[in-house]
């Protein structure tokens, strides 16, 4: 092999950040502007959630729990709008509780989305009576362990309502008697819930977690301790599928899709030119001997 | 058509702002950091404030003795700048460790131990010729990353057979790495996707 094609080879390594950043914006934009419907399987994780929920007992209560940081909104939006359109539609009740300050505004963006609020009813349900937002509660773990015994122990909810006065607080009970419990988090709260609530009352959880966190907390489904759970925005375009509708989960996935194609690309090239590199040095050592 | 919500184009140019700095450190990247530091503590204090309201305040305006007494004894911990009775604020730190150790020890040893220890063996002896497989795999994998941290040996010495499981330890663990670096990829793609959506289809209406 020629010197010159070498350094062509070793200059492959040496492109210029910026120049694959306006790569990155282009495969990204493009998507978006023209959607290609690029197809998507669904996961057995994923049709498993919604067989939970398609399970779920008349007058079940639904405990959606989440300390998710704001930034991942995206991740789990989708997903967790599909969701409670699922969800909202059983009859049921339903429970929101945060264990981080971000997660309070996060399920309430998902919910005005579907123009679920606490004035007027969303397919019947009405706030108070068959749902409740019980916002953020400091304390983590412990509040989580707390609240699986006595759900009373929040004494206000979101929106300054004694909970006293919601009809719905006197249905939820202890942990051992929710229909299903979903942890819609990444990171530690997830592991912590399956110590706190779905071993020690069996209670039936699935999870609604980012693409980052999913490979880690998998050994959970696997083992029968969740019984299913939900990758980032391509989840939620596998239960927008399963819901019958296509939202902003489908153009993710097709973003997803083509960035995926460019990191393979990306890498492929890197480990050519670092090839490249290899060849070079040990002909300058040959060339010097 | 393009935006005419101003909290769109306050949206919009905060995350050009915080994309500069793929450019290079600006002072429009510092900006939108400050900014967003500034809101997240604003509102986490706010929350804060509103959840103390709920399980401590509240109880206590009710007379509930075990609240107070919990309280009192968080109370301590702003002994800290008192250097005669700094001791005192221990107190409130360590029932803080032991009840967070408490339920993290709890969790870990039923969810991550046993539960997970049941379901390995239930699979490796009754499950399909897959589940089977797939267990012994990951029997493997476990079995032999543990050997490549067992550093009571140099790992010179760690030669023959067990060098031999050492360096397949190696390959499971590159193999795991390989599966969450892709699963990050995945997540901050879908974050520039976000920012993306907000810039093209919210505030210049493409689409």
């Amino acid at each position: 092999m020629s010197v010159e094609k070498m350094s062509v080879l070793v200059r492959l390594g040496k492109i210029p950040s910026k120049w694959l950043y306006l790569v990155i914006v282009l495969v990204v934009a493009i998507p978006i502007i023209y959607p290609f419907g690029t197809p998507f399987a669904i996961t057995d994780a994923t049709l498993a959630v919604y067989n939970e929920v398609e399970k779920l007992p008349a007058g079940g209560v639904v405990v959606i729990a989440g300390s998710n940081a704001y930034g991942f909104l995206i991740e789990i939006k989708e997903c967790l709008q599909a969701f409670l359109m699922h969800v909202y539609s059983k009859d049921v009740k339903i429970v929101f509780i945060s264990f981080s300050a971000d997660d309070a505004m996060f399920t309430r963006v998902a919910r005005d989305f579907l123009g679920i609020s606490q004035d007027k009813p969303y397919k019947g349900k009405v706030y108070g009576i068959d749902w409740v937002d019980l916002g953020y509660i400091t304390g983590g773990s412990a509040s989580l362990a707390y609240f699986c015994k006595n759900a009373f122990f929040v004494t206000v909810d979101a929106y300054g309502n004694p909970t006293q006065n919601l009809p719905v607080m006197k249905e939820i009970g202890k942990a051992d008697t929710w229909a299903l419990y979903v942890e819609a988090s990444a990171g530690t709260m997830v592991v912590t819930s399956m110590g706190v609530v779905s071993i020690p009352y069996k209670t039936t959880t699935v999870i609604l977690n980012t693409a980052g966190w999913y490979p880690t907390h998998l050994p959970y489904v696997t083992a029968g301790i969740a019984k299913g759970m939900t990758m980032g925005i391509l989840g939620g375009a596998e239960y927008e599928k399963l819901m019958g509708f296509v939202g902003l989960g489908h153009s993710g996935a097709d973003v997803l899709n083509f960035t995926h194609l460019l990191t393979l690309v990306l890498v492929a090239l890197a480990n050519i030119s670092y090839l490249g590199q290899y060849i070079e040095k040990r002909k300058l050592k040959e060339v010097k001997e | 058509m393009i935006s005419t919500d101003p909290l769109t184009w306050y949206a919009a140019f905060l995350t050009l702002c915080v994309l500069s700095f793929l450019y290079r450190e600006n002072r429009f990247y510092r900006f939108a950091e400050y900014t967003y530091i500034g809101v997240a503590v604003g509102n986490g204090f706010v929350l804060t404030m509103n959840s103390l309201n709920s399980i401590s305040l509240i109880p206590i305006m009710k007379g509930a003795i075990d609240v107070i007494l919990i309280q009192i004894l968080a109370l301590l911990i702003l002994t800290q700048p008192f250097r005669k009775i700094y001791w005192v604020s221990r107190i409130p730190s360590a029932v803080q460790i032991g009840v967070g150790t408490g339920i993290a020890m709890y969790g870990a040893i039923g969810s991550d131990i046993i539960a997970l220890m049941q379901s390995v063996i239930k699979d490796g002896l009754i499950g399909t010729p897959y589940q089977t497989a797939m267990t012994y795999f990951s029997m493997i994998g476990s079995i032999s990353v543990l050997i490549y941290f067992f550093f009571t040996v140099k790992r010179e010495a760690l030669r023959g057979t067990i060098g031999v499981i050492a360096k397949i330890g190696r390959y499971f663990m590159m193999i795991a790495f390989g599966a969450v670096f892709a699963n990050i990829i995945l997540s901050r793609s879908t974050l520039f996707f976000s920012r993306m959506v907000l810039l093209l289809v919210d505030w210049l209406g493409i689409r």
